[in-house]
């Protein structure tokens, strides 16, 4: 939670803390799967593929290359990606609402720095989207969190019955604010079938950023699963709730990938399925 | 055979200049080589042959009172002891003093003087009882700035710490860089870390006994002080003269006068503070009945100007009646109120507002007596009754939700006895029953047998109505024996041992490095088993003197074993739950060490060192994937320290000046090093395999203190002085922690960063007044 990340490190500054990077050696470990893709209903169906690497390599991750890749529609079949670029596979699929997705991949022994095996996500179903009711700018005066200026908004209704998660995702000139810390996720379990638009459920402001008028503005709205929310939750603690008295635990990012050949094997990353709605929108 | 009768001498020893009573005082009758100490409230009992007996009273830091008395018929005889005049005086606990720590039988047990600690360097000047404590060996914390503190291998809930009998769900202000302890309304306070007596229970690990002051009968009289963090002021006095008296204290910090001093504006516009206030009320219905009222209420603040609050306390309200129903029962009957909350949100009439509230209450009731049976033999037993009610969330404004409130009620009963079986042995012995039954109205979930608990695997809801149990831990595995022993070598050195068992029925919900204000407790039920804890402690005590100086050594070890204490899943999310037990799994934990204290109590030099060597470990195996913590195997805890120092000194250099001094060395706390990294959405992440296998560098720290009391004008009341202390004197960057971050503004780049909540010298000074 920000709020209690806030206020620890408010108290540690006051006590003048400081934070020092430090030298340390880490030991090299046997190189995991890391797999990184999703299914909407709007777009082609991708997955980037790659291995984990020492700590401090300072480099993109490992691309793992000539897997292949085969998506999987209530348990059938259906399409076979393609590697377009080292690590990067792609199908011109889109899935349905309401139908199960999950994908194999099988990486050919013989790879360079990863053994070969067969990998399988967890079946998941995609969940139903609301439609986004407007997307449109305000005024806003200033307040403790932002200067005055123009801020876009957006108002949706929930749909009713409990269980509906969500993840928010905003670009502003095309430029992608998925940071750790920008990552937005929420459950629909304060606010189960209303509307973002009515007199006491105000719409939502997406962005805290001073914008300039003209600024383009693409919001997407994507429902996804309880599992994916939690793993989202868990990236955005592990990498950018730290460094304060009330970090949480270490703990592995597991998602909803399975190593069939070896169960053993632990593997990272998730193959998300979603149902997306998105709108543009000039400051 | 002629049989000489036997009569009973009691009543109370109180503080000559206050009229406060005195706990611990011995009084022995040295001839006959029989004798007894003062209760909680002062109180003593003693049986004796008919005939002339002669009395010693003796307490650390007054003068002895021997006093002659004609024993031919039971005697009530209450006393005031005298303070001692010269402070600089050697000040003696004698050898027959049954409050010496080779006599008594209790073992594990810290215990500090607030005037002690006064001397001692503070925080920030802050005098602070929970901080000092940490001193002693067996007690540590994970680090500064984390809540509360742990005993031998215990979590931090895991403490008993009550105030004037109160429970205090949570004892630090500030998130846990100060106790909500007013020091100057302490009198006396008491660390059980083993061989804790029958009449406490409800924890695993230990028992802090804070009793207040009860507020000067005498006259009235004031103290206070002013310093960089906050300032205090207690007054107290009589209504009714030795029979009515009354005391209130409170503190206000003014940190938050700093934070806005920063040009940083993402921390001058926050808003942080924490204000207590401490109250007592005692009413002297006669000699054998006396009442108590005492409370205490404490709040941290917290806000963002006035766009956003939070604030969080304790609450507690206890009502006592000391009756003496004969000169050999002593009763106490106790009431208690006792909470815990916060509430955070955004004020009304904002387009978006909301208030979240969570709390604990707590209603305690009980009855304890002691029964004097005879110098050999004291018998205590009583019984107990505490009802929990849980509130975890309830949430309203723009949006509203709410979790169900959980009812729970633990009644328990004891009976102990201490007895002196021969000159040498002295054996205490106990057994304490408690139960544990939770009530709806409950909604609870069912889920599907064979799996883990996970929302996924509910499979439908058992509906509770009012007052309907729910679950009810009533069986044999709710006996808990107690059992000390000790053996006198000589007059000078003495063995004792200790077995304890411990049941816990209630837990702190916290997966965070130090635990949050936000934290909730949850009772045991049907998905969440009570924690036991079974614990062995064998020591070596002795007194030393060298050259007139006198010393205590003690040496001792302890194994503890701890079953169903609570752990996490990975990557747990404890906020808003209701199925709480989703994101539990039961653990084991084990505990062993020793710990050495070295102690001067009196003369100019006071002090003690101490060292500790244990270890603290968790064993995390549930029965289902992703129910293991590092593949099942045993994992240091995180406040596993192998070797604990503390070296700790105060010096008298003549009336006006006193010095002091702590160094402090421990082990670095274990933490867990990614072994590797990896990439989702172009997030560099780090993978995590091994908890706590590695550890932070090694800890260690100065801190000095100096004390100038002015010279007191003859005829004037009103007495000050300076403390002036350096926190962290020479400056070290002690680790916190290391965390694992990519670098800012720099794609695929990572750091390692140490993270030391004091990165420089502390420096403080207050200013002191009594009147």
């Amino acid at each position: 939670m920000k709020l209690l990340y806030t206020l620890s490190v408010l108290i540690i500054v006051l006590f003048s803390s400081c934070q020092d990077v430090i030298e340390l050696d880490l030991p090299d470990s046997e190189p995991l799967v890391v797999i990184n893709g999703r299914i909407t209903d709007l777009d082609s169906v991708g997955i980037t593929l790659t291995s984990t690497a020492p700590y401090f390599s300072q480099a993109a991750t490992p691309r793992i290359s000539g897997a292949t890749i085969v998506l999987y529609e209530n348990n059938d079949s259906v399409i076979t990606l393609v590697e377009d670029s080292a690590g990067f596979y792609s199908a011109p699929y889109k899935g349905i609402v309401g139908k199960f997705y999950h994908v194999r991949v099988v990486v050919p022994d013989g790879n360079p720095n990863l053994e070969g095996g067969i990998w399988e996500s967890i079946p998941e179903e995609m969940k139903r989207v609301p439609e986004i009711d407007s997307i449109f700018s305000r005024f806003v005066v200033d307040d403790v969190f932002q200067k005055d200026g123009w801020y876009p908004f957006f108002s949706f209704s929930d749909l009713p019955g409990l269980g509906d998660n969500y993840r928010l995702r905003v670009w502003l000139n095309d430029t992608a604010f998925d940071q750790a810390d920008q990552i937005t996720t929420y459950t629909d379990e304060f606010w189960d079938g209303r509307s973002f638009n009515d007199a006491d459920l105000p719409s939502i402001q997406f962005t805290r950023s001073n914008r300039v008028r003209g600024t383009k503005c693409i919001i997407e709205q994507g429902s996804i699963t309880l599992r994916h929310l939690n793993f989202l939750e868990l990236l955005v603690t592990q990498t950018s709730r730290v460094g304060s008295t009330f970090d949480p635990p270490p703990a592995p990012l597991l998602g909803n990938i399975r190593c069939i050949s070896n169960p053993n094997r632990t593997s990272l990353g998730y193959f998300n399925t979603t149902a997306v709605r998105r709108k543009v929108h000039f400051l | 055979m002629y049989s000489q009768q036997s009569f009973t001498v009691s009543g109370t020893v109180r503080d000559a200049s206050t009229g406060e009573q005195l706990i611990g005082v011995s009084i022995v009758e040295k001839s006959l080589k029989k004798g007894t100490v003062t209760n909680e409230y002062g109180f003593y009992s003693l049986s004796l042959n008919e005939g002339n007996i002669n009395l010693t009273f003796n307490y650390l830091g007054f003068e002895e009172k021997t006093v002659s008395l004609g024993l031919n018929k039971n005697i009530k005889f209450d006393i005031e002891l005298n303070e001692s005049s010269e402070q600089l005086n050697e000040i003696v606990v004698t050898e027959s003093s049954l409050e010496n720590q080779v006599r008594s039988t209790e073992m594990s047990v810290g215990k500090l003087q607030t005037k002690e600690i006064k001397k001692m360097p503070q925080l920030l000047g802050e005098v602070d009882i929970i901080r000092t404590l940490t001193l002693l060996p067996g007690v540590s914390t994970i680090g500064e700035g984390s809540s509360g503190f742990n005993v031998r291998g215990g979590n931090i809930d895991q403490n008993l710490i009550l105030g004037d009998e109160a429970p205090v769900f949570n004892s630090s202000h500030l998130a846990g860089f100060f106790s909500v302890f007013n020091a100057d309304a302490v009198k006396e306070m008491k660390l059980f870390k083993g061989g804790i007596p029958a009449e406490y229970g409800g924890r695993l690990s230990s028992v802090l006994d804070i009793r207040l002051r009860e507020g000067n009968s005498k006259h009235f009289s004031g103290t206070g002080g002013v310093g960089l963090l906050s300032s205090r002021l207690l007054l107290e006095g009589p209504i009714i003269k030795d029979k009515l008296s009354w005391l209130v204290a409170g503190r206000r910090s003014y940190a938050d006068l700093f934070i806005r001093l920063s040009p940083d504006e993402e921390i001058n516009q926050n808003i942080l503070y924490f204000y207590d206030l401490n109250g007592k009320l005692n009413y002297k219905i006669n000699d054998k009945n006396t009442v108590y009222l005492s409370g205490y209420f404490g709040r941290d603040v917290f806000g963002i100007q006035d766009a956003f609050g939070f604030d969080w306390g304790n609450t507690t309200a206890t009502l006592r009646w000391n009756s003496i129903l004969s000169d050999k029962l002593f009763a106490n009957f106790t009431t208690v109120y006792s909470d815990y909350l916060y509430t955070l949100g955004t004020p009304e009439g904002e387009e978006f507002q909301f208030t979240w509230n969570s709390r604990v209450q707590n209603y305690v009731s009980s009855a304890a007596f002691t029964w004097y049976r005879t110098p050999e033999s004291k018998v205590k037993f009583g019984l107990s009754n505490t009802y929990y009610l849980f509130d975890p969330a309830l949430i309203t404004g723009s949006v509203s939700a709410q979790l169900q409130r959980q009812k729970a009620t633990e009644p328990s009963i004891y009976v102990s006895t201490e007895q002196k079986i021969n000159n040498r042995l002295t054996l205490d012995y106990g057994l304490r029953f408690g139960a544990f039954f939770r009530m709806g109205p409950f909604t609870e979930s069912i889920y599907r047998s064979g799996e883990s608990l996970e929302d996924s695997s509910i499979i439908g809801i058992n509906q509770y109505t009012s007052g309907q149990t729910i679950a009810s831990f009533f069986d044999l595995n709710g006996l808990e024996p107690r059992i000390s022993a000790n053996y006198l070598l000589d007059d000078v050195q003495s063995i004792k041992a200790s077995y304890n068992r411990t049941r816990q029925y209630i837990h702190l919900i916290s997966n965070t490095t130090a635990t949050t204000p936000i934290d909730i407790w949850r009772p045991s039920g049907n998905y969440i088993e009570p924690a036991t804890a079974d614990q062995v402690a064998l020591g070596y005590f002795r007194n030393i003197q060298i050259n007139q100086q006198k010393y205590e050594l003690s040496a001792e070890v302890y194994y503890k074993d701890m079953r169903d204490v609570l752990d996490y899943k990975d990557g747990a999310d404890l906020i808003f739950k209701e199925n709480i037990e989703t994101e539990l799994i039961a653990g084991q934990g084990r505990a062993y060490g020793l710990e050495v204290l070295f102690r001067k109590n009196s003369g100019r030099l006071t002090g003690w060192i101490g060292y500790t060597w244990s270890r603290t470990e968790r064993l995390v195996d549930g029965q289902y994937a992703g129910e293991q913590i590092n593949n099942g195997e045993w994992f240091p805890s995180n406040y596993d320290k192998t070797h604990d120092i503390s070296f700790v000194a105060t010096y008298q250099i003549n009336p006006k000046w006193d010095v002091g001094m702590v160094w402090v060395f421990q082990t670095g706390r274990p933490i867990t090093y990614p072994s590797a990294r990896g990439e989702y959405e172009g997030i560099i992440f780090p993978v995590y395999d091994n908890r706590n296998g590695a550890r932070t560098p090694n800890y260690h720290r100065l801190d000095l203190s100096a004390n100038y009391t002015k010279e007191q004008k003859p005829q004037g009341k009103w007495e000050s002085s300076w403390s002036f202390g350096l926190y962290n004197a020479y400056g070290r960057r002690n680790p916190y922690s290391v965390f694992f971050r990519e670098a800012e503004m720099q794609n695929y780049v990572t750091e390692a960063v140490q993270l030391s909540i004091f990165g420089t010298i502390i420096p403080s000074i207050t200013y002191n007044f009594t009147f």
